[in-house]
């Protein structure tokens, strides 16, 4: 199967450009070096590096990351307290199992493994950033009215010193839930007619925020701010 | 020559593994009742699963994603779940009925209540799911079930009138004792049950199973295109056959035995034991097809490893799935529920449950990033918006109909 794939033009690594973060990474299929299943991409690890960059740094798999995702914070964090209380016991309860971004080998349908799947889900053994909690807050403009939430979280690969990071540079902002534009935005010519008309005039109030033009991207409090004048419209990426 | 055999043989199951106790039971009933004033309804079913299936299936040809990867990376966890409570409530009543349809049918031949012969068919279903080869479980099955032609040589033999019977497929009309409601809640119903959602899992999970390429494009699209319409023909003469003998005398369709009584009447004891050979086989096979699509869409909703591709024990979870799946289908069985009305209550949830499955894999059949060249034409976007819309408003108008209707009755 490994050499049929190799004339496929689908199979592309997604991990080498620029990607959306919900669009293409999050729910995917996590597959090994033997095409073995491993898991599902339950949620993403964000690291704030010291150089103040906001880069991807791991896959996070497993309950603890899957069940905080099946609501928004009021529901979403009822619904952990139920897991987390059907489990008091456990140290590791809360602690997301991680594959690290290092062992990734490329992404198209799924996600590729450098390694074998025995072995390849060990528990985060941290707090870090999660790409959910980032997904969850609030975008306000500077009077602190409410301008919607972060609908997709836009990434690029570094080509320049230090190399490598998967970098945030961007938020799609709109109402609705995060990945409900299917790929519209980044591809305006995708098909069918009907589909496509529908979403785009449901997401005509969506835009786009650089990671740079944000006021704030508070951790703490749960809140991004932007001045609305910042905001700019939604580009077509992979027309 | 191999290439033209496997052609063959894939159409070949595809017409027999088509037709299921659904499409058996709710065809017979119909075409006692309506004739074939519904038979337009087959049509427009069958052109959807083709479109469904053919989409589904190019997208697991070219991207090895199965429908509920999609469902789940399209949808997230939230609407995922959703569609997979209600997927699988519908697959398992499906289950169920295949089941139950498998002992039904064997009661006719041996006269041994169905109830005592369950255990045994749930027990043979999963003994097939944990050892059989894929291939031969798809095959064997699937060419018996062509046994299923009977019907169709037994409308002949009973020489309806031909130019009524099609005239009565064109127009939009009804039996003149029956209501109108009653007329568009059947209709739902056959849509259901040509549309069944276990059938496009199981279809691109087992496109995946034999490991299909863009180089399989072309068989996949000639058993879609070919055999399931030579399936929904099976259908027709099923309701043609229900409409002949049943119709002038009012009677409806309650049990299997009925349904295969216009063979026996046309034919004789040699059609009646080939259509049941066919009954037994074709349930057998949609047995082992929905048993199997609990356990795809299960283990791809959470990325666990699936598919008999692989050694059992590879696939742990998914076979611990299987098991508990038939257990869980010969239980339900065992409390004496008639098989005939879950059959009845599978295929109109069936309607319901399709749209959440149809829209994602319609976006991902456009997306390049999983399909580069393959994406859907237009030919195929068309009929899916289309079909988008039909989708939607049968899932919208099942429950209802199915409560002022008080099931058809």
């Amino acid at each position: 199967m490994a050499q049929d794939l190799a004339d496929q033009e689908s199979s592309k690594d997604r991990l080498s450009g620029s990607l959306d973060a919900v669009l293409h990474l999050l729910d995917r299929q996590v597959v090994d070096a033997d095409d073995l299943m491993v898991c599902k991409v339950d949620d993403l690890e964000l690291t704030v590096f010291d150089d103040g960059v906001l880069a991807i740094t791991g896959l996070l798999a497993g309950s603890a990351a899957a069940v905080p995702r099946y609501g928004d914070q009021g529901f979403g964090g009822l619904l952990h307290d139920y897991w987390r209380r059907l489990g008091r016991t456990e140290a590791d309860r809360d602690d997301p199992y991680r594959i690290d971004l290092e062992l990734v080998d490329h992404l198209d349908s799924a996600v590729k493994l450098k390694v074998g799947r025995e072995g390849a889900l060990v528990r985060q053994g941290q707090r870090a950033r999660r790409l959910n909690r980032l997904l969850q807050m609030p975008v306000q403009g500077l009077d602190g009215v409410r301008l919607g939430r972060p609908l997709d979280v836009r990434l690029e690969r570094e080509t320049s010193d230090p190399g490598e990071r998967i970098r945030v540079i961007g938020l799609v902002v709109g109402h609705g839930r995060p990945g409900s534009y299917f790929g519209y935005d980044r591809r305006p010519d995708m098909g069918p007619w009907l589909v496509r008309s529908v979403l785009r005039w449901l997401h005509r109030h969506s835009t786009y925020a650089e990671l740079a033009d944000l006021d704030e991207l508070d951790w703490d409090a749960g809140v991004i701010r932007v001045d609305p004048a910042r905001l700019q419209p939604l580009k077509a990426v992979d027309a | 020559m191999k290439k033209v055999f496997a052609v063959a043989l894939g159409i070949l199951t595809a017409i027999g593994g088509f037709v299921d106790i659904g499409d058996l039971v709710t065809n017979a009933q119909v075409g006692a009742r309506f004739g074939l004033s519904l038979g337009w309804v087959v049509i427009v079913g069958v052109v959807g699963i083709c479109v469904f299936a053919e989409m589904s299936g190019r997208v697991a040809a070219v991207s090895q994603r199965a429908t509920f990867d999609i469902v789940r990376e399209r949808l997230g966890p939230r609407m995922g779940m959703a569609n997979l409570l209600a997927s699988m409530a519908v697959t398992l009543l499906t289950f169920v009925a295949e089941i139950g349809g498998v002992a039904l049918a064997l009661q006719l031949v041996s006269s041994v209540n169905y109830l005592l012969i369950v255990p045994f068919v749930a027990f043979t279903v999963w003994l097939i799911l944990w050892r059989a080869k894929f291939s031969v479980m798809e095959n064997v099955l699937g060419l018996f079930g062509l046994g299923l032609v009977v019907f169709a040589v037994a409308l002949w033999q009973l020489g309806p009138d031909w130019g009524d019977l099609t005239h009565r497929m064109m127009v939009v009309d009804k039996p003149g004792d029956e209501q109108w409601r009653t007329w568009a809640y059947y209709a739902v119903a056959l849509f259901g049950a040509a549309m069944t959602p276990y059938e496009v899992f199981f279809f691109s999970s087992g496109g995946v199973e034999e490991r299909w390429t863009t180089k399989d494009l072309g068989t996949m699209r000639l058993n879609v295109l070919v055999g399931f319409p030579l399936g929904g023909m099976l259908s027709l003469s099923i309701a043609g056959c229900a409409a002949v003998v049943f119709g002038p005398i009012d009677a409806s369709v309650d049990t299997l035995g009925q349904v295969g009584l216009p063979v026996a009447v046309a034919l004789g004891k040699v059609g009646l034991a080939v259509a049941l050979i066919g009954f037994v086989s074709a349930t057998m096979g949609a047995a082992c097809e929905c048993g199997l699509s609990v356990g795809y869409s299960i283990a791809q909703y959470n990325g666990w490893q699936w598919g008999k591709y692989v050694r059992t024990d590879v696939a742990a979870r998914f076979h611990v799935v299987l098991l508990l799946a038939t257990l869980a289908g010969a239980a339900v069985l065992l409390t004496k529920v008639d098989p005939i009305l879950v059959t009845e209550f599978s295929v109109v949830f069936s309607a319901v449950a399709l749209p959440l499955t149809y829209f994602p894999i319609l976006v991902v059949a456009n997306d390049p990033d999983y399909m580069g060249k393959h994406v859907n034409g237009r030919l195929a976007n068309s009929l899916g918006s289309v079909y988008l819309i039909l989708i939607g408003v049968a899932a919208l108008a099942a429950i209802p109909l199915m409560i002022v209707t008080r099931m058809g009755a």
